[in-house]
């Protein structure tokens, strides 16, 4: 019997963690303030 | 079957229109770069996706399309995690480097041991990683053997002359214009990698069709060989040959993590314009890196069945094109090949000519020569480009026999730049405690670690590098427990790696804590 829990599940969730985890990053370096030219913080 | 291009009327054209547009980009970039510093970082000059193309170009070399296609041919659908694994490392890093160009820009830097030495005020810590950075002639030669045997194959072009080939067309367009042609020309060759990338998925999804859907396809290559189907997961023990075990995927993507302070790749982020833009660069980048790196290789899983015959696995992307694929479009996809090589190489190129001009000449033997900053900056443009013809002719020598293992051979530099540059500029970005002691010692330690693993256990350079990178950050910030130094809050502002804000900041919260 082929196996069912494979690639297909896998590859998708991964791909789904790859652009939450870097999108989670940029969002908490841009609520930090990391992105603000210091121009703008005066 | 035969991989000869040279009755194919379209290569002709694409190379001849590929090597205009670089040419051309380094005449524009000539008249963009008006000093040394401009010619060594054009500094604030470049929109957003222009740098999330650069970056994403330089990390993804020809390896993209030979080596990966070639291991997704050999060892099947487990190389998924690697695929989906380096671009995730690389995007990641870079998103937490957050403001790290900024801080090049504020400091005044050229190069990543300049940032170093500056950083831990130490020039033993600035050798130590212009050394590193010189070890990249591992890598950009292996880049020069990717065109010339692509070259062989498809022109039936003898090996040494693609070689001087591929050194004299980087050389060309970087000795002109520096980073600005380093920035135009990546962002041209990012966008044929992504079209190429994509044109790639739809041949990978065609040949599914064509096998009668997804179950159908994994139902025969199990046929074929189990360990080659979808249904591999972490299962395979062999952690340094296989892609499926739990350990490896862990090591791709620490591995990625230093790849991504790689001189060429780590010192594009000082050209984006304005810092505002830098969410979308990340954000971008982390889009069409995965695209590349994903979409350049699934060729190679169908292969298993399309082309089961096939001698040299590393040419299976390019076998798969000119058996499947209109002229045309076969010519246009080799030149995506050539375009993901070329983009790699002129980054390393540029990295270290500047090491040599930067710190060799500028830093080190200017002031104790006595010469003005005035002399000293006119020299450095001369350094620079004899520096690069230097690193040409050397890069030749070293694989006018072509090696062995070519992505083997890649790792030895790349593993010595993770192995010494990745920890320091991680600790130094992230834990402020981190001292130069300390640094010096655990790149020491890490330098020996790496070599026993890939030199007395044979162990990848993937692999070894996967395991120094978190070791290497682990031991700066043990270490520096032990080994203090007197770097000051105060010297940071002064250097320039602190901003008035991040300084005041920082008081502040001293203040609170005494």
């Amino acid at each position: 019997m082929y196996p069912t829990w494979t690639w297909y599940y896998i590859a998708p969730i991964f791909i789904v963690v790859h652009f939450v985890v870097i999108g989670i990053v940029v969002a908490w370096k841009t609520k930090s303030g990391t992105f603000k030219s210091e121009d703008q913080d005066d | 079957m035969s991989f000869n291009m040279s009755g194919n009327p379209w290569i002709y054209i694409f190379i001849v229109l590929f090597l205009a547009a670089l040419l051309a980009i380094g005449f524009i970039a000539s008249k963009k770069a008006k000093s040394a510093d401009d010619y060594a970082m054009a500094r604030n000059s470049y929109p957003w996706f222009t740098i999330s193309f650069v970056i994403m170009a330089s990390a993804a070399s020809g390896v993209s399309f030979l080596g990966n296609g070639g291991m997704c041919y050999s060892f099947g659908w487990p190389v998924l995690w690697y695929l989906i694994g380096y671009p995730f490392g690389e995007w990641l890093t870079i998103s937490l480097m957050g403001g790290y160009g900024t801080r090049l820009n504020r400091m005044g830097v050229r190069s990543l041991s300049e940032y170093g030495g500056k950083r831990f005020n130490s020039r033993a810590i600035r050798l130590m990683m212009a050394v590193g950075t010189m070890a990249m002639l591992f890598s950009l030669s292996s880049q020069f053997t990717s065109v010339a045997t692509l070259l062989e194959i498809i022109f039936e072009l003898r090996y040494v002359f693609g070689l001087m080939i591929a050194a004299a067309l980087v050389m060309a367009y970087i000795t002109m214009g520096g980073a600005h042609a380093d920035m135009m020309a990546n962002t041209m060759q990012g966008t044929v990698m992504v079209i190429a990338a994509i044109c790639c998925m739809g041949l990978f999804f065609q040949k599914i069709g064509e096998f009668g859907g997804f179950t159908a396809f994994a139902q025969q290559v199990y046929d074929v060989n189990p360990a080659l189907a979808p249904s591999t997961v972490f299962t395979d023990p062999n952690l340094t040959k296989q892609y499926a075990n739990s350990a490896m995927v862990f090591f791709i993507v620490t591995s990625h993590c230093g790849y991504a302070f790689m001189p060429f790749i780590s010192l594009r982020l000082a050209a984006l314009d304005k810092l505002e833009n830098m969410p979308k660069t990340l954000i971008f980048g982390a889009l069409i890196g995965l695209i590349c790196a994903v979409g350049s290789a699934l060729p190679g899983l169908v292969a298993i069945l399309d082309m089961p015959d096939l001698v040299r696995p590393d040419w299976v992307i390019p076998a798969m094109f000119i058996k499947n694929l209109p002229d045309w479009l076969a010519a246009f996809l080799i030149i995506g090949i050539f375009c993901a090589i070329i983009s790699t190489a002129s980054g390393m190129f540029l990295g270290m000519a500047q090491a040599i001009g930067n710190d060799v000449y500028r830093l080190t033997l200017a002031p104790k020569l006595g010469h003005s900053p005035e002399k000293t900056e006119s020299i450095t443009k001369i350094v620079v480009r004899v520096a690069l013809l230097g690193v040409a002719i050397v890069g030749i020598l070293m694989v006018a026999t072509p090696p062995a293992y070519l992505s083997l051979f890649g790792w030895i530099g790349n593993g010595i730049n993770v192995s010494i540059l990745a920890p320091v500029l991680i600790a130094s970005l992230l834990y402020r405690k981190s001292s130069n002691k300390a640094v010096i010692l655990s790149v020491i330690i890490n330098v020996a670690v790496y070599a026993y693993l890939y030199i007395g256990q044979k162990w990848t350079g993937i692999v070894a590098s996967g395991l120094c990178t978190p070791l290497g950050i682990i031991l700066v910030v043990v270490l520096s427990q032990f080994f203090k130094d007197d770097i000051t809050d105060e010297y940071l502002l002064e250097c320039g790696f602190y901003s008035k804000k991040e300084y005041d900041k920082r008081q502040k919260q001293a203040m609170q804590k005494a």
